[in-house]
């Protein structure tokens, strides 16, 4: 059984009279021990996702239809109460920027205690025992100190890291993590990013990374989906969407990583930008950026279909497929 | 390629963390004293840049690549060394001596968001800079530069009385606004400190081609900063490495990624995130880049390097011009403990 299932999500945002759809019929499961990523530009829906997995929408976003399951419990319909014991305990997330999450008046001992006993019952030497092991376990130098420092007097490498021991305080069943690297160096993103793989592996934690940049998920996912626009454009294993991508969207993203392009020649970039909420292009979304567009894809949305390698939402792909199907059955 | 644009020679740069003179007091044991506390950004920097070249410089966060870029602007005075434009030097200049020189000198800013002025139109962001440099510009002149600018820079014209805020596109279309005031008084050479960090990859590739595109058109010479080395790799034409305010190694593009040689360099690349699965785990450092309150005695990656001995902790390794045309700052490739 699957440890999450996420089925026809979709999310919406009210702005005054409109209705403007941020997630479309949303689907994917994950299981327990699995690493998957949601790739897509920035607009393309993927954090949306990320926090309407825990229900963590609030206005004027709200969840439209469609399902959440956590352990076959639904959580769209859960109330506060309920959903607190999921959040942090079950479900942890990480997010960009550590400075935005990490009080700036506490020390980094009093958040994360504090995050222990309000889940646990459980007394302050304990807790602080738990503490001083976990950021033992994320490899941070001499833990005793830390723990009365204040998040600035730490580098954004380490403070990283204290975010991903207070989300191991409560040993959660799934990560998932926003952009985790992002605001961090090379070579610091690389630790940490070995860490979250070390961490998810030893514990057998799911981890949903969120990302927009193939070569870090390369590294760490088993599983990839592709989001544009608010829907699930491919999903496939990691390694075979990056290197026999289908859909049109995913051949442009990998094509736009400088590593793609000899060195001294013009990059090979997607034209135009992601649509606005507002201005959704119809049929699919993809088309007016699409080189393959045709007027099909102008007027229709294509649905899912399994391409032998991933599973894609494209009517190039669902053409090819027809034909050699066609090709067979003449053989016959 | 040949003629040297810009040449730097012992650059450094000192700041002070307590800047007020209330503020250099410390009580202590019953007793007051003064003190004042200083971080050395850049500790000597020798660099040259040639006409028509990219150069990259690449390292961590705190290492004073943004400091070498506000310096060489003009934007901070450096504490001691030379800075030439042209055999010309240009470090000591008051504001009026230097207008000349901003008007060849140009700056990108790392956050689209936040180096755009909010409440002008593109129009007057644009025209404020070149009304400034050419004053006897008539304004149907200023209104013909400034469409020939967007244009260029692959935004219509029609668009130039909006807010950087009513861009559809978002960040592709302000640092392409960003791009293009940078080259509204034409300059010859741009510093662009992480242009493209806070950009998605798509957007990149745009941008990066465009840069590529101005390159070409009009000879300009880039100072590229960057923590990301993907780039570095496509765009540069030479990569200085900087640690702790010092560059441990430059040389050109393919030399870098061919055979690095500072422990540091071979560091930095194995941490890029490749695309193929099956490349060597990268070199774990340890520990993170500490902040230069004292003089760095000796070699400055001391503290984090696998090779470092005696030597490396008492004198600071000079920079020694390799067989293959890199030059390296390194007491273990210089002694043969490395690379022989």
């Amino acid at each position: 059984m699957n440890l999450l299932s996420v089925s026809h999500l979709h999310v919406n945002f009210q702005v005054k009279q409109h209705s403007l759809p941020a997630l479309i019929d949303v689907s994917f499961t994950l299981n327990r021990g699995e690493r998957i990523a949601i790739v897509g530009e920035s607009g393309a829906g993927k954090s949306v996702l990320g926090f309407s997995i825990v229900n963590l929408i609030s206005k004027p976003g709200y969840i439209k239809s469609g399902s959440v399951k956590l352990d076959n419990k639904e959580l769209t319909k859960m109330n506060l109460r309920q959903l607190q014991e999921v959040r942090g305990k079950r479900i942890a997330m990480i997010f960009q920027d550590p400075m935005m999450t990490l009080n700036p008046v506490l020390t980094i001992g009093q958040q994360l205690v504090e995050t222990i006993r309000s889940h646990t019952k459980i007394n302050y030497k304990d807790a602080r025992n738990i503490t001083i092991e976990k950021l033992h376990n994320v490899q941070i130098s001499s833990p005793e100190k830390r723990f009365d420092q204040y998040p600035h007097e730490l580098s954004g490498g380490m403070r990283q890291r204290v975010i991903i021991a207070s989300v191991l305080l409560l040993n959660p069943d799934i990560i998932i993590a926003d952009e985790p690297t992002t605001a961090l160096d090379v070579t610091i993103q690389a630790e940490i990013l070995q860490l979250l793989l070390a961490i998810c592996r030893d514990n057998g934690v799911a981890l949903v990374l969120i990302s927009h940049d193939l070569g870090v998920v390369s590294k760490v996912a088993e599983r990839t989906l592709v989001m544009y626009a608010g829907q699930i454009v491919e999903e496939g294993p990691t390694l075979e969407i990056i290197n026999d991508p289908q859909h049109p969207y995913t051949q442009g993203l990998l094509n736009a990583l400088p590593q793609m392009t000899l060195p001294g020649q013009r990059l090979n970039q997607i034209k135009g930008s992601m649509p606005s909420l507002t201005e959704r292009p119809t049929g699919c979304a993809f088309h007016p950026r699409c080189p393959y567009a045709t007027d099909k894809c102008r007027q229709e949305s294509p649905s899912f279909i399994y391409s032998g390698v991933s599973s894609v939402a494209c009517f190039m792909i669902e053409d090819m497929i027809d034909e050699t199907d066609r090709d067979e059955d003449e053989q016959l | 390629m040949t003629t040297p644009l810009i040449q730097i020679r012992g650059l450094e740069k000192t700041f002070t963390t307590n800047e007020s003179w209330l503020g250099q007091w410390r009580f202590r044991r019953g007793k007051f004293s003064k003190q004042k506390s200083h971080v050395h950004a850049l500790n000597g920097v020798d660099l040259t840049i040639y006409q028509g070249e990219t150069l990259c410089v690449v390292g961590e966060t705190g290492c004073g690549k943004s400091t070498l870029a506000r310096v060489i602007m003009g934007l901070a005075a450096p504490s001691a060394g030379e800075i030439d434009y042209l055999a010309e030097r240009i470090d000591h200049l008051n504001d009026r001596q230097r207008m000349f020189f901003r008007r060849r000198m140009q700056m990108v800013f790392q956050n689209p968001y936040a180096s755009l002025n909010p409440r002008m139109t593109v129009y007057q962001t644009l025209s404020e800079p070149i009304s400034f440099h050419n004053p006897l510009f008539t304004q149907s002149q200023v209104d013909e530069k400034i469409e020939e600018l967007l244009e260029s820079v692959g935004i219509s014209a029609s668009s130039s009385n909006r807010y950087p805020h009513e861009f559809s596109g978002g960040q592709r279309q302000r640092q392409r606004i960003s791009l293009a005031r940078a080259l509204s008084v034409e300059p010859d050479f741009i510093v662009a400190d992480e242009p493209l960090s806070a950009l998605d990859v798509s957007v990149q590739a745009q941008v990066l081609n465009l840069m590529m595109d101005k390159q070409e058109e009009r000879n300009l010479s880039y100072l590229f900063i960057t923590h990301d080395l993907a780039v570095v790799e496509h765009f540069a034409t030479r990569v200085a490495v900087m640690y702790l305010g010092r560059i441990c190694e430059l040389s050109s593009r393919e030399t870098l990624f061919g055979s690095p040689k500072h422990p540091y360099t071979q560091a930095l690349l194995s941490a890029i995130p490749r695309l193929d699965s099956n490349t060597a785990e990268p070199i774990r450092l340890i520990g993170e880049v500490p902040t230069p309150t004292e003089k760095p005695v000796g070699c400055v990656f001391q503290a984090r390097c696998p090779y470092a001995n005696q030597r490396c902790y008492e004198s600071s390794p000079a920079m020694v011009l390799q067989t293959d045309g890199s030059s390296v700052a390194c007491h273990a490739i210089e002694e043969g403990r490395l690379w022989k």
